[in-house]
């Protein structure tokens, strides 16, 4: 004769175990995805470097034009000066630019930027610098520069200079966010995306930022579309460290059971 | 499929999550993963150099400036490895399921 005993809640323990098991297993397996998208998302210094990069532009743009008013008034010893100082602020700048000290700045700003949260370098390799960032590069700078010349040829009403930018400007994006690949996501293509869509409401007649002067019509979307994509990237590397922390941090009872295997 | 063991210098908690994190990264640095494991200073250091003990991670150590800065990185022994101890478990789990 043969005696079966059935420990049925022996057995409801063991499945119930198991299924823990299982659960954590694929909770510890999702850990190396959230830390890719953690790393791909520090943006911080990315984000400073729009802002200094705009301080920079208002303080040429703002000595230029100073010195320009200060001309047109008959003060030439000030305009001089002013004009002066801007060239001496440009040849500073691209000095910085050339001799990757900027670089250097911005490496710097990362790490204290993320202080509290450690270093890491994403996995991806990094992506190698090719001739074809030499052509669109050059590409972009003559499309810019051949635009006020374009819009007084054709006699372009200044409300369609922001739509005409966005031939060029959403491609050089879209490159950009694909060069950059190595740390950032596909968040970076709100920023065309947003210019795009910018673009197509300009077009449909909505009067956006139709009061301001045309350049500004086009600087403050441009600028404004790539912050807001950095910020929306910076957003979700908080929520992807929230995961990652949560899905990493071991337990007092894991570190226990541990110690019996350490 | 022959039998596979899970590792056991791989299986214990801390080891795998630090071994899991280095994964998904090609390198961290001391504070990321001690902020990330909510490890203290001394079970971190244990439980890495173990690993880089056993070949499956490397550790270096520099300067910059006068600031130390330690490095982890996942080794290609490390990664295999791994990989096994996943197989073998999801092996284990398949069987008793």
């Amino acid at each position: 004769m043969t005696l079966r005993i059935v420990d049925k809640p022996l057995l409801l323990t063991m499945e119930n175990t198991m299924n823990d098991q299982t659960r954590q297993d694929s909770s510890l397996k999702e850990i190396p995805k959230w830390a890719d998208r953690y790393a791909r998302h520090r943006v911080l210094a990315m984000l400073v470097g729009v802002v200094v990069f705009m301080g920079a532009a208002a303080i040429i743009g703002g000595l230029s034009a100073a010195a320009g008013v200060a001309w047109q008034r008959g003060h030439l010893v000030l305009a001089g000066t002013l004009l002066a100082a801007d060239l001496a602020f440009c040849a500073w700048w691209v000095w910085l630019v050339l001799s990757r000290r900027l670089n250097t700045v911005f490496e710097r700003a990362q790490g204290w930027l993320y202080r509290g949260e450690g270093e890491v370098a994403p996995a991806a390799p990094p992506v190698k610098p090719t001739r074809l960032n030499t052509i669109v590069g050059v590409a972009f700078a003559v499309a810019v520069c051949a635009t006020p010349i374009l819009c007084d040829a054709i006699d372009l009403p200044t409300r369609y200079l922001q739509p005409l930018t966005a031939i060029y400007l959403v491609p050089f994006t879209v490159y950009l966010c694909y060069q950059q690949r190595r740390f950032s996501t596909s968040l970076m293509l709100l920023w065309p995306a947003l210019y795009t869509l910018h673009t197509l409401l300009v077009l449909a007649g909505v009067p956006l930022l139709a009061n301001l002067h045309p350049i500004m019509a086009v600087l403050l979307p441009m600028i404004g579309y790539e912050l807001i994509a950095l910020l929306s990237a910076h957003l979700y590397s908080r929520y992807a460290l929230h995961r990652l922390r949560t899905l990493a941090r071991v337990t007092d009872g894991q570190e226990g059971h541990a110690n019996g295997g350490a | 499929m022959a039998a596979l063991d899970p590792d056991p210098l791989i299986h214990q908690p801390t080891r795998l999550r630090l071994m899991m994190l280095l994964s998904g990264l090609k390198e961290a640095d001391f504070n990321f993963l001690l902020s990330t494991l909510g490890l203290t200073n001394g079970n971190l250091s244990a439980q890495s150099a173990k690993l880089e003990e056993a070949g499956y991670v490397e550790i270096r150590k520099t300067f910059e400036g006068k600031m130390p800065r330690t490095t982890y990185r996942l080794t290609a022994l490390g990664k295999r490895k791994l990989a096994e101890y996943w197989q073998a478990m999801d092996q284990i789990r398949a069987t008793l399921t």
